[in-house]
């Protein structure tokens, strides 16, 4: 197997590094909706920057990378399994989503949202086998849709300024 | 933004409402409310009986609630957090209002699992 190069490997840390702090940094804000640990998802900036700049392989290992780091250092098993589901599910088909060229940057996102939700809720119902949880998709679908928008925006932002510079 | 992702945002929320209404009508008014302290019953209520019921223990008023328009909604509690106050008042089978500092659970129960009045969920196990 080749060694991934030095720009390679001081990009990907660079990545993982920033969504962790993003990660942390949520854990600072009281802002959340009251179940299973759904979060505002600032680090799924760095999950849509890193899809577009390296592609899909690249942005699912950071996102694992980050899940298990920061559930080391700011959660627990829980959270691990919790967050792991969401970002996979949610990195999947915002990769879908971009294949299709339908729809932009902020589209993918809104999308990558309401499914890093879902896929968090559905652990969240299966681990607590309370069934009643589901009362709460419809607020997460609509959390997911003005977050995804509002990360979205913002990630676009950053990827049409760096873009042009940053390439593995 | 173009066009496809109003569509997305706009399928979504839909989405959210359809299973919004689906979630609302599908459960079923609940008849029976159990008061729980300690886990151990210490009253049960028609929600059809409209009535102000109060909680105490050592003398000490815990908690209050009411039983009106076939809903049971907590008025006081003697917790610092008042959680249970601002729950919205509760009448659907399974719906639950607690007061954690004061192990307190309200449960409402329909009419066909009048008779498992024991009902531990995996959390509160």
């Amino acid at each position: 197997m080749q060694l991934p190069d030095n720009k390679k490997i001081a990009y990907l840390s660079l990545m993982i590094a920033l969504s962790l702090i993003f990660s942390y940094i949520e854990t600072l804000i009281p802002l959340n909706f009251g179940i299973a640990g759904v979060k505002i998802g600032l680090a799924n900036i760095i999950s849509v920057i890193a899809l577009y700049l390296f592609g899909f392989g690249y942005s699912l290992f950071i996102v694992i990378i980050r899940v298990i780091l920061s559930g080391f250092l700011f959660g627990n098993l829980f959270s691990i399994i919790y967050s792991l589901t969401g970002g996979i599910l949610s990195i999947s088909i915002m990769y879908f989503l971009k294949k299709t060229d339908k729809f932009s940057i902020t589209g993918v996102s809104i999308g990558g949202g309401v499914f890093h939700n879902a896929g968090q809720l559905l652990v969240a119902v299966l681990v607590i086998n309370e069934l009643k949880l589901y009362f709460y998709f419809p607020v997460l679908i609509i959390a997911g849709v003005i977050m995804g928008t509002i990360i979205g925006i913002i990630s676009s932002i950053i990827i049409s300024r760096v873009e042009t510079y940053v390439r593995i | 933004m173009r066009k496809y992702d109003f569509y997305l945002a706009g399928a979504m929320c839909i989405i959210a409402l359809v299973l919004y209404l689906i979630i609302n009508f599908s459960c079923e008014k609940g008849q029976l409310l159990v008061v729980y302290k300690d886990n151990e019953v210490i009253g049960k209520y028609s929600l059809n009986d409209e009535g102000y019921h109060t909680i105490e223990y050592d003398d000490m008023t815990l908690m209050t609630f009411e039983i009106k328009n076939g809903k049971a909604d907590v008025l006081s509690a003697c917790c610092h957090d008042k959680l249970c106050v601002h729950q919205k008042p509760i009448n659907s089978s399974g719906e639950v209002i607690c007061c954690l500092p004061g192990k307190i659970l309200l449960k409402v129960y329909g009419p066909q699992n009048e008779s498992t009045n024991e009902d531990y969920d995996a959390v509160a196990r």
